[in-house]
C-alpha cells in the first residue's frame, strides 16, 4: 500500500466533496434535518389531545371527575360542549380527539357503586386512539380508587428505569443518529465511486500504479471523517437540544459508530461499484441501507412485534445492532464491550462485507 | 526462456508491440489478428471509422482489455506486468481528467499517483504548463477550460511521469484547427524525445502527419506503411486542376473517357485518371473545356487516396464491370 497514493486519493475526493454544493448540503443539512424531523414529528406519546366533556349530571361527583380530566396533561379539555350532539359532528370534524359523557345519573350510580360514563374515541389513528384510551382507563382507575375509600388489596408499584418518564424522544433520537449514519455513509459512498465510473475517470486510473485497496481507501477516508463530524452534530443536538442524557462513554459510542460507519460506508462502495452509475447507485442505496435502517432497525417499530420472517430479516440489518447499541449507551450508560452479543454480530458484518467488497472492487480494473 | 529473451532484445526498437490481437464483445468480433508495433520517437496513426476498433486496440495496448489472441507488449514485457505503469500513458477520449479540480490540481492528482516527490512534481508540472503555454490557467477549473486546452492539460497530465509509451484515443476531437495544430507541435517534441505513440484518429489528414500509419478496416490492418507509401497508388493516376471556373465544368470533367473521379475543393479539384489511359489526351480535353485551367499531376496525398478507394467501393455495387 502506497501512502502518497491514499493521500492522493483522499486530498482529491475531499476537494470534489467541498466544491459539489450539492454533496456538501447532503452532508451538513440532512443529519440536522432528520435529526429535527424525528425528535419532533414522531411521538410515541400524547400530550394535550383536544377531549370535551359533556356533563349532563351536574354534580359535585362530576365535576371532580371533569377537574380529574382537566388536570392531566394528556389531554386539553374543550369548553363549548353542553350536548352529544354538537361532541359528534366536533369529533367528525377533528376538532376534538375524544369526548367524554357522563349521564345524568352519574352521581346516584356512583354511590350505588355501579356508575358508567361513556368515552367516544376518534379512531381513525389507531395509535393514538389506543393511547389515549389507556390515558382515560389510568385516570378512571385511581378516581375509582379515591372514591371508594380503601386500598385495594393487590397494587403495582412500578418504576421505569433509563427513560424515568417514560419519553418516547429519548428512544428516538439516539436511533435517529443510526438513520444519519446510514445517510450519509452509504448514500454519499454509494455515489462516490459510479461517478469515477461515470466521467470516464476510471480508464485513465486504470493505466496508473493505483491499486484498488489504494484507491478504496483513499475514497472512503473523507466520508468517514465526515460521518465521524455528523455523530458529534447529531450527539451534540441529542444531549443539548432533545434532553437525551449520554449515560455511557462517549469513547464507546464513538468506537461503535466508527464500526457502523464503516459497515454503511462498504455497503456504499460496493452498490456504487455493482450499479456504475449515480442514478442506480442512489436508488439502490437508499432501497438498501435507509429503509431497512428506518423500517427494521426497530429504531420506531418495535422488532419484538414484528411477524416471525421480518423478525429474522432484521438479523441482516446492520442498524439493528447500532440502533440497540446507541440506545443502550445513551440511556443505560453501558459500554459496548459489555454488550459484546450485540457488537460482535456488527463486527462480523463488517468483515464479511470488507471481502465482498475487495471482491467486486476487481471490476473496477485497478491493479490488485 | 532463451527464446524469450532473443525475442525482447530483437523487439529493443519496438516500444510497443500488438501481435496477432484478436477479440470479441460477446459474439461481435471487432479485432482479427491485429499486428503492429511502434518505436522509439516514432508516431503510429492508427486510422479508422468510428467503431472500427481503434479504441479497443488501444485499451489492449494499456493493459485494461485482455486479448482473447495474441500478446500486447510494452518494451519487450507483457502488459501484465505492474511495473510498466510509470512507463506508459495513455489519454482516453473525453480525457479523464477531473472537471472540478483546477489545472494545477489535476496535474498534482497524477504525479502524486506515479510517486513523484513533492519537488519534482512542482518542477514538472512549471515545465509543463510552459511547454503547453498554460501558466496562466494553473487555478482554473479543468471543466472551464477550452476543447484545445483541455486536451493540452490532458497531455500534460500524461507526460507528468516521462512515459515511454503513449497511447492516445482521438485527443483532437471536437478541437478547432489552431488548438489541433498547437497539439501536434507539442506531440512533435514529445516524439522528438523518443516516445513511442500510438495515434488512435478517424482523420486522415491527422494520419499524415504520423511517421506509419495503419488502416484498420473490419478488425483487420488493411494496410501499414508511411503515409507517403500508403497514397501511391499503382492503379490510378491523380491530375491537381486550378481555375476560377472549375465549379461549373464539374459535371463535363466528370464525363470525359478515363475519369475516374472528381474532387473539388474550393479553386482546386483532384482529378483521378486510370492507369490504362494517357495523360496527355485527358489534359488537352480539360484545356478544350476550360483553356484558363492550371493542370499539373498531383503527388496524391494519404487523405485522396483513401478517399477515393472508399467512393469507389461505394459506385462499386450499382456499376459492376465499370472498374
Amino acid at each position: 500500500m502506497n501512502l502518497q497514493h491514499v493521500r492522493a486519493m483522499a486530498r482529491k475526493e475531499w476537494w470534489h466533496l467541498l466544491r459539489d454544493p450539492r454533496s456538501l448540503a447532503l452532508m451538513l443539512l440532512m443529519p440536522t434535518m432528520l435529526l429535527f424531523l424525528f425528535g419532533y414529528a414522531i411521538r410515541l406519546d400524547i400530550t394535550a389531545a383536544p377531549i370535551a366533556i359533556v356533563d349532563e349530571s351536574g354534580t359535585a361527583a362530576s365535576r371532580d371527575l371533569s377537574a380529574h380530566f382537566a388536570a392531566s396533561h394528556a389531554f386539553d379539555v374543550q369548553g363549548g360542549y353542553t350536548d352529544r350532539q354538537s361532541v359528534r359532528v366536533a369529533l367528525q370534524r377533528g376538532d376534538l380527539w375524544a369526548a367524554l359523557l357522563i349521564p345524568a345519573d352519574y352521581a346516584p350510580r356512583l354511590r350505588q357503586g355501579d356508575a358508567r360514563i361513556q368515552l367516544l374515541i376518534d379512531g381513525v389513528d389507531a395509535n393514538t386512539a389506543r393511547l389515549m384510551h389507556n390515558y382515560a382507563q389510568l385516570l378512571i382507575r385511581s378516581l375509582a380508587l379515591q372514591a371508594s375509600g380503601k386500598t385495594p388489596p393487590l397494587q403495582l408499584e412500578d418504576r421505569v428505569f433509563f427513560n424515568e418518564t417514560r419519553e418516547s424522544r429519548l428512544a428516538i433520537v439516539p436511533g435517529v443518529i443510526a438513520l444519519v449514519m446510514a445517510v450519509i455513509g452509504a448514500l454519499m459512498t454509494s455515489l462516490t465511486i459510479a461517478r469515477e465510473m461515470e466521467l470516464g475517470n476510471l480508464v485513465m486510473l486504470r493505466t496508473t500504479p493505483l491499486t484498488r485497496n489504494e484507491f478504496l481507501l483513499g475514497k472512503l477516508a473523507p466520508y468517514f471523517v465526515l460521518g465521524l463530524v455528523d455523530l458529534g452534530v447529531a450527539t451534540a443536538a441529542a444531549v443539548w437540544v432533545f434532553d437525551v442524557p449520554l449515560r455511557g462513554g462517549l469513547m464507546g459510542l464513538i468506537g461503535v459508530s466508527a464500526l457502523f460507519l464503516l459497515v454503511v460506508m462498504l455497503q456504499g462502495a460496493m452498490i456504487s461499484i455493482i450499479a456504475g452509475n449515480q442514478l442506480l447507485a442512489s436508488q439502490i442505496a437508499l432501497i438498501q441501507t435507509f429503509l431497512p435502517a428506518f423500517l427494521l432497525s426497530g429504531f420506531i417499530f418495535a422488532i419484538e412485534n414484528m411477524p416471525l420472517v421480518l423478525q429474522y430479516l432484521t438479523y441482516a440489518v446492520p442498524a439493528r445492532y447500532y440502533v440497540a447499541l446507541s440506545k443502550a449507551i445513551f440511556l443505560k450508560g453501558l459500554s459496548p464491550l459489555m454488550l459484546w452479543s450485540v457488537t460482535l454480530p456488527l463486527v462480523l458484518i463488517l468483515v464479511v462485507l470488507l471481502r465482498v467488497t475487495l471482491v467486486k472492487a476487481r471490476r473496477l480494473g485497478l491493479l490488485s | 526462456m532463451p527464446a524469450q529473451t532473443e525475442s525482447s532484445t530483437t523487439a529493443s526498437a519496438a516500444v510497443i508491440e500488438l501481435a496477432g490481437i484478436g477479440f470479441a464483445y460477446g459474439a461481435q468480433r471487432v479485432l482479427k489478428s491485429v499486428s503492429l508495433s511502434v518505436g522509439q520517437g516514432e508516431i503510429y496513426g492508427l486510422v479508422g471509422a468510428d467503431g472500427a476498433g481503434k479504441s479497443t486496440l488501444l485499451r489492449i495496448g494499456v493493459g485494461q482489455l485482455t486479448p482473447d489472441a495474441g500478446s500486447a507488449r510494452l518494451l519487450g514485457h507483457p502488459m501484465t506486468d505492474p511495473t510498466l505503469r510509470h512507463r506508459l500513458a495513455y489519454m482516453p477520449q473525453g480525457f479523464g481528467l477531473y472537471p472540478d479540480l483546477s489545472v494545477q490540481e489535476n496535474l498534482e492528482f497524477f504525479a502524486d499517483l506515479h510517486g513523484l516527490s513533492a519537488q519534482t512534481t512542482q518542477q514538472k508540472i512549471r515545465d509543463l504548463l510552459g511547454r503547453t503555454g498554460m501558466q496562466a490557467f494553473t487555478g482554473r477549473r479543468a471543466g472551464q477550460l477550452s476543447g484545445g486546452m483541455m486536451q493540452k492539460l490532458a497531455l500534460a497530465c500524461a507526460l507528468i511521469s516521462e512515459p515511454q509509451a503513449m497511447f492516445l484515443d482521438e485527443p483532437t476531437t471536437g478541437v478547432d484547427p489552431v488548438s489541433r495544430r498547437a497539439f501536434w507541435q507539442l506531440l512533435s517534441a514529445v516524439r522528438a524525445e523518443g516516445v513511442a505513440i500510438l495515434y488512435a484518429t478517424a482523420n486522415l489528414d491527422e494520419a499524415e502527419r504520423c511517421d506509419r500509419v495503419g488502416l484498420l478496416e473490419n478488425g483487420r490492418l488493411s494496410r501499414q506503411g508511411t503515409p507517403q507509401a500508403l497514397a501511391q497508388t499503382s492503379d490510378a493516376q491523380a491530375l491537381r486542376l486550378t481555375g476560377h471556373h472549375l465549379r461549373e465544368t464539374l459535371d463535363r470533367l466528370r464525363s470525359l473517357p478515363g475519369v475516374e473521379l472528381v474532387f473539388p475543393r474550393g479553386q482546386q479539384a483532384t482529378l483521378w485518371v486510370a492507369a490504362d489511359v494517357a495523360l496527355n489526351t485527358v489534359i488537352s480535353e480539360i484545356k478544350r473545356i476550360d483553356p484558363h485551367c492550371q493542370i499539373e499531376p498531383a503527388p496524391a496525398s494519404l487523405q485522396e487516396t483513401v478517399l477515393r478507394e472508399l467512393a469507389l467501393r461505394e459506385t462499386a455495387p450499382t456499376s459492376p464491370g465499370s472498374h
